[in-house]
């Protein structure tokens, strides 16, 4: 069994796509959920994750920069390798430890031999957290191209306070 | 739930700061020292029983009145001597034979750094209980030197010693650091004299900085004739243009 449930783990999907709770909640009216319920649903989701964000950059021996729960991404320092790193939680690769790096002991995509695994890595956070990429940003090295993602997911909106269309 | 679940790391290799490339010393070192160390227990022994049987024959001879012959002397305390010798040497010999293994398994050498680079120090790791790094920085070495003795020779292995200004002191000796036990240690030694060469400054004695500098163009013999050739020639050609010009 994963870390979240499955009502953690639908509310959690659907709050990342930019969702409000209450949203949510209207969406699955037929399974009698209401506002209120998400809302505590996703807490315990937000709760559960931000432990495991902790408990890994424990484990890695990090400095907690930031935590930024409602996005699923703790930010650290590694002070032995002396560079910044990001966790990100997926729910289909599970916790994603990042080290920001500009090469892979001086090799660049092609020639690294991690590719195909940063490659999965960047997907899942892209398609869960709903990240758009620029072309250009597209283009970039994935050791560039993670920065923008990683940067992208920070500062993005969290929707929970987000009013409705048409609430003005 | 709530527990650590699976994941990913994506952590590029840390290049190492303390050390580079490690190597130890030979497995011969260990069984070196292992005969040595045997051979001393013996040698021990062989000296307490022959200074006892020259002692005895030595009393029975000056004073033959009051001390009974040495041969009786040596017949009837032999075994108990040899016994007590032999019980004491194996009250260090056993614990040595246990802790010499130990120690030498402990001991890391490092010159060369992971990227096939000379390190600025020479790194030196040993110890059972308390375990020291050292550092021997390339420009603070004054003299280095290689050496094998009887047992190193038989077990095919060599030491590097490395000296520094700080211990030519009259209270200190021996050498900064040893690299014991290896087995290509001339090799191990003309690394560290090529490195020692690129130091044109004097050693360092104190806190001043020096850098290794690498030759621009090779020193080939005959290149400076050839240098002094040309410019010979440079200055004729000048010589003659100005002629030409003034006629």
């Amino acid at each position: 069994m994963g870390l979240l449930s499955n009502h953690e783990s639908v509310v959690w999907k659907e709050f990342q796509k930019g969702k409000s709770t209450s949203t949510i909640a209207e969406e699955n009216e037929g399974e009698s959920w209401n506002p209120p319920y998400v809302s505590r649903v996703l807490n315990r989701a937000r709760k559960k994750i931000s432990q495991t964000l902790i408990d890994h950059a424990e484990s890695h021996r990090l400095d907690v920069e930031s935590l930024l729960d409602y996005k699923g991404i703790l930010i650290g320092f590694d002070y032995q390798a002396n560079t910044q790193v990001y966790i990100v939680y997926t729910e289909r690769l599970g916790v994603i430890v990042w080290y920001r790096h500009d090469s892979y002991a001086g090799k660049l995509c092609p020639d690294c031999p991690k590719e195909t695994e940063c490659r999965e890595a960047l997907d899942a956070i892209i398609d869960e957290y709903n990240i758009e990429l620029r072309p250009d940003e597209e283009a970039l090295p994935m050791t560039q191209q993670s920065t923008a993602i990683f940067n992208k997911l920070t500062a993005k909106e969290v929707p929970r306070y987000k009013r409705r269309e048409g609430d003005d | 739930m709530g527990g650590k679940i699976e994941g990913k790391v994506i952590k590029p290799p840390v290049v190492k700061v303390t050390s580079g490339k490690i190597f130890r010393p030979s497995k011969a070192f260990r069984n070196k020292q292992l005969v040595k160390t045997v051979a001393i227990a013996a040698t021990i022994w062989v000296c307490v029983m022959a200074s006892f049987v020259l002692m005895a024959y030595f009393l029975g001879y000056v004073e033959p009145e009051e001390y009974v012959s040495g041969a009786i002397v040596v017949g009837d305390w032999w075994m108990l001597y040899s016994n007590w010798t032999l019980g004491l040497n194996v009250l260090w010999l056993i614990p040595a034979l246990i802790v010499w293994p130990i120690y030498i398994n402990s001991i890391e050498y490092s010159v060369k750094a992971e990227t096939g680079e000379t390190m600025p120090e020479i790194y030196v790791k040993k110890g059972i209980f308390t375990i020291t790094r050292k550092h021997v920085p390339f420009r603070t070495i004054t003299n280095i030197y290689s050496g094998a003795g009887v047992f190193d020779r038989l077990f095919g292995v060599g030491n590097v010693n490395i000296e520094t200004a700080g211990y030519s002191g009259s209270n200190q000796t021996g050498p900064e650091e040893k690299l014991e036990g290896i087995v290509f240690f001339e090799e191990v030694r003309d690394f560290i004299l090529t490195e020692l060469r690129r130091f044109r400054e004097p050693y360092v004695t104190g806190t001043e900085m020096i850098y290794p500098k690498d030759e621009p163009v090779p020193r080939i013999e005959g290149l400076e004739d050839e240098i002094l050739l040309t410019l010979r020639e440079i200055r004729d050609l000048l010589r003659k243009e100005s002629l030409e010009r003034t006629q």
